[in-house]
């Protein structure tokens, strides 16, 4: 499903996404098809429940937006130090 | 400022103005060795705040792999008596498994001059000196 599509059914929404087709350029990665996991409207339901589908298959590439950002932009970012252990 | 261990780990106590509402996060890592300062999404959820739709949405992959952050310029912050203005921060989930509510990262520390005794066990902040004006010589009239 393109983010364009998922937007046009769940407008001004919370989603929950895998990204399945993305262009990384400079550190930002554009994810333009994906597919859709859950919808809410409220921000807070969909980022528990991002939160508990990530922790379960933290390898696969989920991601929690609004549908209000016409495109799905994420900003990749490193790091050394305690983040990310487990 | 004194600091506190845990877990053979610095730790303080900071505030952070978001939206107009002070939010107190207790159990903050100064932590070096982190590019960008995390704070934990949790308690934007206990003041009645949440995450934005204007808010970036970060990927942080490091070792152990990848969380999802948002990011977002916030009013101001307190950190050992300095006032540090629109500081940008990222708001995520922090399970980490022990108590956690930020990550005091290199950008933040920098921004306020941040001198970390590990002998008096403080984290001091130098206040911005005034910048001296150099006044360039007026070349003489003929």
């Amino acid at each position: 499903m393109l983010w364009s599509e998922v937007r046009k059914s769940y407008p001004n929404m919370w989603v929950v996404v895998e990204a399945l087709k993305s262009d990384e350029q400079a550190n930002e990665k554009t994810i333009k098809e994906v597919a859709l996991l859950n919808a809410f409207t409220d921000s807070e339901q969909a980022y528990r429940n991002y939160t508990k589908i990530h922790k379960l298959q933290p390898q696969k590439d989920y991601v929690f937006a609004s549908t209000v950002n016409e495109t799905l932009k994420v900003k990749m970012l490193y790091w050394a130090g305690v983040r990310g252990k487990r | 400022m004194k600091f506190n261990w845990y877990g053979q780990l610095p730790f303080l106590s900071i505030e952070l103005n978001i939206d107009d509402t002070t939010i107190t996060f207790d159990n903050v890592l100064i932590d070096s060795g982190s590019a960008s300062s995390l704070f934990n999404v949790e308690k934007l959820y206990e003041n009645g705040l949440g995450i934005k739709n204007t808010d970036v949405v970060c990927n942080m992959v490091g070792i152990g792999g990848a969380e999802q952050v948002f990011q977002r310029e916030v009013k101001g912050a307190l950190i050992a008596d300095c006032h540090i203005g629109k500081p940008v921060v990222q708001f995520g989930e922090m399970d980490y498994g022990f108590q956690i509510d930020g990550l005091l990262g290199a950008d933040i520390l920098s921004s306020m001059s941040a001198v970390l005794d590990f002998h008096l066990e403080t984290l001091t902040g130098k206040k911005p000196e005034p910048k001296k004006i150099r006044l360039e010589q007026e070349p003489l009239r003929k």
